[in-house]
This record gives structure tokens, sequence and C-alpha cells, in this order.
């Protein structure tokens, strides 16, 4: 049975200790009431009036849960509704990505590629970026500029599609479940361009090292027009639906923050740092591909808050469609293949590339040994995993209802979580 | 329960036998048995029907079209769920305290089905659908309901679920805190209609105008705790699906399950009469309907010659009238679910502490003021009331303060 009523435990400290001795007076209750006043032994009664005391309760949140966004489990203690200790628990869906991304035999960069596209499946963009970048640097591979305008292009639409998932996510948390359904009303309209470019909605597999798989469709233009009209016409439908509604702002302003410091200690980034303040983005800090030649501005919040996260993400993606549309017009025209060989065989050394994909900094850590045709050792830096490691700071002491909003805040992807 | 009568309603025909309308067991004639199994049996179609036209509504907010295969529009998805729900296993979990468990949906459906039975419907010529307006049926409304809240916390307990441990617990402070300021704000209808019985309100409604004007505050207090009290959306926090998974519901299954959400469904429909009866004039067609001066038709018989025309209609057909009233609560209720995200249980309760039982008790008081020495006082307290309501609402709401929010920051682009 799920909560219990018991008599406190017994505390050495505490101001009364009853008369333990079992011979003292006859055993065997007269009435309820004389059970309830009955000295039981190793069990102080704090008092005759209120000796009934609320134990706490261990729930268990997850791994199938709604508001979990994945198989994340978490262990609440529960003094009523309020939460007073959290134990996080992952690794339900660890399918060992990196280990099998060094495991391919022939074309092992590219098999990596398509574990990797699984562990974050949407911010596959930037992640996919992240990984090709990597090995470039390592081989010396020279990117056409047309292929780097495409990936920059296709990695904000990631980070388009990714944020408004997080919106639909977001909401449903907080109760409304009609912000999902907009939510996947853009993303349906994102997925078919990225079906048109990449052949595949979810996993396009599309960068290669070198540049990409094959150009673009020749209605690109159109085709990507389209999918920034629907956009901004959502985003509009997206702040006005909940962004001012009074329910939601009390649900979210003020709930789970997170200073500056602490973000920075844990080691979060992305709109979880961005929110308390920090405007720390790899695209402008350690700007890769070509996000030095765009405009755009990155938002940052002051108090750290569920809602300063969920304005961030939106402002973004108003940045993001501003970054496509200065893309789009700075597209050349040219070949989208480098000088990159046909089989990989990076020369011995190692290199790191981090983006900044939908939830913060992502990074690559390739090895290759010289030898084989599948990299040595592969390493992600998730991003996710270190944005849950906030989870409880924002979640002890709040309610039940909070500790869901926090935790839905951070937007995690469990798949990259556990990879 | 003396029942009363209800002047502008139609007697009962002389064509109706005798043994039909003569009082029973109980009190109750045969005649009211039939009624009571068509209204169980209406009530029930009714539902189905509403489900359907929230998945509709709903459908067409989220930018779907909601059911469609099933029937035209998909109109018969509603049954084919319950036969579906009707041929799936009834579980119970072995944690389960199993007498209890099963008898919970019943618990929570019967109460609103025996509610129903004070709706005052109105006529539709020559019958009075009025099931039993009786006396004191102002308290039955109240009464009868909260087996409701019972019955919920009983099958959270009974399920020997900690999530549905959690949504009883829930029910229990929802429905301390809305049932208090929803029966005061029900006292200032009975001092208005000098009477605690619900067709009696309905009657003065008729006389002098209806409620929802002269009980602004009154109505809204009204609609918003019976959406608590329906566990609607916002306040849906006991059966809330991204924290506690359903709630009280979470072990149940098949029909029982589909119980509940009848019993849920029942109640919107319910509650939108009840508003109805006590605020917009009940089966009345339009609040002012004796001062507009169209003369009545006469020589129908049962029907009073000498009031307007758009009184006749309304007596005559007044069960219509009522259910479009009705449904337009209704829809307005299933809106909200569409529209809004869902409210916190602190902010749940101070809701209903800090703001609506305060303003629950201003308008008993002003309404007794009204009532006692007329108009002009009264106008006065108003003003005193919105003022007050201002201020509260001013510091309950939660503003977004200046310095909360995000800027957009240039960062120079590094070298």
């Amino acid at each position: 049975m799920a909560i219990e009523t018991r008599v406190r435990p017994d505390d050495p400290t505490g101001p009364t200790q009853p008369d333990l001795d079992p011979h003292s007076e006859s055993p065997g209750p007269k009435s309820m009431a004389a059970a309830r006043h009955t000295p039981v032994p190793g069990v102080t009664v704090v008092s005759t009036e209120h000796n009934l005391e609320t134990m706490e309760m261990t729930i268990n949140m997850g791994p199938q849960h709604p508001s979990t966004h994945g198989v994340f489990r978490m262990v609440l203690t529960l003094e009523g509704e309020r939460v007073k200790q959290l134990e996080p628990h992952i690794g339900y869906l660890h399918r060992g990505a990196e280990k099998l991304g060094e495991s391919g035999d022939v074309e092992g960069y590219r098999k990596a590629m398509i574990w990797l596209d699984r562990t974050d499946y949407l911010s596959v963009w930037p992640n996919e970026h992240a990984f090709v970048l990597a090995v470039e640097k390592l081989m010396g591979v020279q990117v056409p500029e047309r292929a780097e305008w495409i990936r920059l292009i296709m990695d904000e639409f990631g980070r388009l599609n990714s944020h408004s998932m997080f919106y639909g996510a977001f909401g449903a948390d907080a109760g409304a479940t009609t912000p999902f359904m907009y939510a996947f009303a853009l993303r349906e309209e994102l997925y078919r361009l990225f079906e048109a470019v990449g052949g595949q909605r979810m996993f396009p597999n599309y960068y290669r090292i070198g540049g990409l798989r094959e150009d673009v469709p020749v209605d690109f233009m159109q085709r990507a027009t389209k999918a920034l009209d629907a956009a901004k016409y959502a985003l509009g439908d997206f702040d006005r639906l909940i962004s001012d509604n009074e329910i939601f702002l009390a649900r979210t302003r003020g709930v789970a923050t997170l200073s500056a410091e602490r973000a920075i200690d844990l080691g979060c980034s992305g709109p979880m740092l961005r929110a308390t303040g920090v405007p720390i983005d790899i695209r402008r800090t350690e700007p890769y591909s070509f996000y030095d030649r765009v405009d755009f501005e990155i938002p940052i919040g002051t108090a750290g808050d569920c809602y300063e996260r969920y304005l961030i993400r939106l402002s973004e993606m108003f940045q993001s469609i501003r970054i496509i549309e200065q893309a789009l017009k700075l597209l050349p025209k040219g070949p989208i293949m480098g000088n990159a060989p046909k089989a990989i065989r990076p020369p011995k050394g190692d290199s790191y590339q981090r983006v900044e994909n939908a939830r913060g900094d992502f990074g690559v850590y390739i090895v290759s040994d010289g030898k084989g045709s599948a990299p040595y050792r592969v390493k992600y830096r998730s991003p996710c995993f270190s944005n849950l490691m906030a989870l409880n700071d924002l979640a002890v002491g709040a309610y039940v209802a909070d500790a869901v909003m926090g935790l839905g805040s951070i937007d995690i992807v469990l798949g990259e979580v556990d990879r | 329960m003396e029942q009363v009568r209800l002047p502008h309603l139609f007697p009962v025909p002389e064509w109706m036998p005798g043994f039909l309308v003569a009082p029973g067991i109980g009190g109750f004639s045969l005649g009211d048995f039939i009624a009571l199994f068509i209204l169980l049996n209406f009530i029930l179609g009714f539902v189905m029907f509403e489900i359907w036209l929230e998945r509709k509504i709903g459908g067409h907010i989220q930018l779907r079209r909601g059911p469609l295969p099933v029937g035209p529009h998909g109109a018969l998805q509603s049954p084919a769920d319950v036969l579906k729900l009707l041929t799936k296993e009834d579980l119970t979990p072995n944690t389960a305290d199993k007498r209890i468990f099963k008898m919970a949906p019943y618990l929570i459906f019967i109460p609103v089905f025996l509610t129903y039975i004070v709706i005052p419907w109105g006529g539709l010529w020559p019958f009075n659908l009025t099931v039993r307006p009786f006396d004191l049926s102002l308290i039955y409304i109240v009464a009868i309901p909260s087996i409701q809240g019972l019955g919920m916390v009983v099958a959270g307990w009974s399920s020997g679920n900690k999530y549905s441990l959690l949504g009883a617990a829930r029910v229990v402070a929802q429905f301390i805190s809305y049932e208090l300021p929803m029966v005061v704000t029900l006292l200032s209808i009975g001092i208005l209609a000098e009477s605690l019985s619900v067709a009696q309100a309905v009657e003065t409604q008729r006389a002098s105008t209806w409620f929802m004007f002269l009980q602004p505050v009154g109505f809204f207090i009204f609609i918003i705790t019976m959406m608590s009290e329906m566990h609607r959306t916002p306040f849906d926090i006991a059966v809330a699906e991204s924290e506690i998974v359903g709630g009280p519901f979470i072990e149940y299954s098949g029909m029982r399950w589909g119980i509940f959400f009848l019993a849920e469904f029942a109640a919107v429909f319910l509650n939108a009469c009840l508003a109805v009866a006590l605020f917009m004039g009940g089966p009345e067609l339009f609040p002012f309907a004796e001062r507009l001066p169209i003369p009545g038709i006469s020589g129908i018989p049962g029907i009073s010659a000498d009031s307007t025309l758009l009184r006749q209609v309304g007596d005559s057909m007044g069960v219509f009238f009522f259910f479009g009233k009705a449904m337009t609560i209704m829809v307005l209720v299933q809106w909200a679910r569409f529209a809004l995200p869902r409210i916190r249980i602190d902010q749940l309760t101070d809701l209903a502490w800090k703001f609506l039982l305060p303003a629950s008790f201003a308008n008993l008081i002003l309404t007794a003021v009204y009532q006692q020495f007329g108009f002009y006082p009264f106008a006065a307290g108003i003003g005193l009331v919105l003022i007050t309501l201002g201020i509260m609402a001013i510091s309950y709401r939660n503003r977004r303060p200046a310095d909360n929010g995000i800027r957009l920051v240039s960062v120079p682009r590094a070298a």
C-alpha cells in the first residue's frame, strides 16, 4: 500500500522517551484508542494527541511515464506534494552507440555516423555536422562552399524541428494538449523538406566527409522558402497560444530556477545555460562552418527559470529563421563534394569538434590509429547528459508538478543521454 | 419532499391514466419511474454524443479533424468505443481492495444521475419534463454530487497504486476548496429566489430577469467551481496525465474505466444544466420575454393567452431552449480543455481560498442587501465589490516582472 501512517521512529534526541518495559503493564489493548496509545517497543510516541505522523512516499516516475520524455526514471521521495529527494536513473536506452561507431569493418566512419543519428533523433543535422567536421579536421579535407552553406541551412532547420518538439512536449507537461498538435503541424512541414533533401525524414545521414551525399533537389529554394513560411506562421501561433497565458506563466515563471554559477559548475550548455544569463553559444564563441558570416543574436535570460528556457528556445527559432534567410541568399552554385578520398582513412591522430545543437554544446572526439577504416575511438560529448545533471537543483523542494516542468524544460533526449 | 408547483407549466394531461401519476413507493409514482428510466437512457445516449462532440471540437481546435471513419463524420465512434470497452478485460490489481475497487465507478456515476432528477427541463407541450422539482433541491444538488468526490477518493485509495493515491489526495484538497465558494454562491441564489428550490429559482427568474445579470460574480464563481468539481482542464490536477498519469483511474480498465468517463461527461452536462437553471433563466427563451410587446396567440390549451409570444414559445418548447443554453455552457467547458494548461495544486487552492471564497461571501452579503433594501445600496455595494475584486485580481495576477524575461545580445564574432 502506498501511504501508511505510523508513529515516528525512535529518535534519541526526542523530548520524551516512554518506558519500553513490556512487563510494566498488561498487554492487550482494550480499545482502538488504547491500542493507539500503547507504547510500541522501539518507537517513540511523540504526543498522545498527534502521534499519527505521515510518512514520506517513494514514488517511481518512469521509465514508462508520459512526462519523462523517453525512458528516463526518477525515484522521487515525496512529502505530501513536495519532492524531498530525487534519484535519477538512466541507461534504459543504452545501445553503445560510441562503441558501435568503432566497429565498422568497411567505411567505418560513415557507419559511425548512422549510429550517431540514432542517439539524438531530434537534433540529427547539427550532430552529423560535428562528426563530419571532426573527421575533415583530422584529414585536412576542404569542403566546397555550397556544401558548407547547405549544411548550415539544414542545421538551422534541424534546430527549428527540435525546438518545436520541445515546445509541444513542454506544453503537454504543463497540461495543454493543443501546443503539441501545433508543433507537429510545423514538424510535418520540416520533415517534408528533410525528406526532399536527405531522402529520409528522421535520420537523413546526408552529410559526407568532404561534402554532401548528393546535391539538394532543384526546387530546394521553393521548398525551403515554403518550410520557412510555415515556420514563421507556426511561430506566431506558438507565441500567441501559450506565451502570455496566465496559467502558463504561473506554472513556469520562477519555477525550477538555476543560477549561472551552478549552471557553469554542472557543465550545462545551450538554452539551459543561456537562460541563466551566460551568453555562450558555440556558433559565436567558437564559430564553425560559416556561422561567422551570418548575422544573428543570442537570446539570454536573467532568472534562469522554466519560462526563460521556453522563451529562449522560441526566440532561437526566430533567429534560426533569420540565419536561414541570409544563408539562402548567400547559397552559391558549385560542387558539393570536396577532395576527400573514396576510402576514408584519416592519418594517426585525434580531433575534437563541438557544435551548438538544439540542446547545447555537442562535441565529437575521434581518435584514428591511421590503419583501420573505422575510428579507433569515438566519444560524444552529450549536452543532454550534462544538462540533466541540473535536475536535482531544479526539482528538489518543488512540487511534483514543478519537477515535471523542470524536467521538461531541460529538453532531454534519452537516446543521447544513454547513447 | 413536497413537490413545488410550477404555475407556468402544463398540468398533467387529462387523458393520462391515473395509475401513472398516483403516488407509490416513497412518494414516487409509476410515471416517475418511467421518467427516471427515460432519463437514464437519455443521459447514456447524450454522453456518447457529448464525447463525440468534444473530440470533434478538440480536433478542429488542434488542427485535426477528430474521429472520422466510424459513421458519418465519426458520429458512431462513441458506440464503437463502448463496444470495445465492454469486450476488454476487467482487471483488478492484486494490491487493490477488491470490493471497494469494484464499487467505486458506481459511487461516482449514481450521484451524478440522481442529481439529474431536479433539473427543471421545462415544458414540451403538452408535457412537463421536470422529473422531481422538490423543495430543498438547492441543498440536494450540493449534497448528492459530493458523493462523487468520495467515489474518486475511494477509487484512488483502493487501487493500491501510488499515483492513484496522490490523485485521491488531490481530489480531497480540490473538493474541500471548491465546495465552499459554490455553496455560498448557491446561498445567494437562495436569497434571490427566497427558496431553496431550483424550480423556484427558475420561477423567480421568469418574474424578474436571469440571475446571471443580477449575479455576474456569482455566475463566474459557479462556472469556475463547477469546472473544478468536474476535474476539467485547467483544474484537472486530480487526473493530471503528465504528472500522475490519470490519478484515481490509473488501474481501471474496460467498462469500469468507461463508467468513470461516462460519469465525468454526464457531470459536465449536469453542471451546465444547473448553470442554466440557476443563472440563465432555465427554459426561458429570452431574458426580457415579458417586456417585448409582441402579443401572444390564444386558443392553445394549457398555454395562457395573455402573455407575450416569446413567453408562450418559451413555455411550450422550453426544453429546446434549455438544451441550447446548456450546450453552450458545455461547449465553453470543452473549449477550455483545449485552450488552457493545467493549474498547480497550490495555485488551485490559493484561487479557491484567497479569491473565490471572499468573492462569494461579498456576493452573498450584497445579495442580501439587494434583497432587503433595494437597488441603490446594492449598486453602491457593487461598486465596492468591483473595486475589491480589482485589487484582488491585480494582487493575484502573476504579472511578468520587468527584469524577468529574455533579451537578445549580439556576441562579437570570434576571430
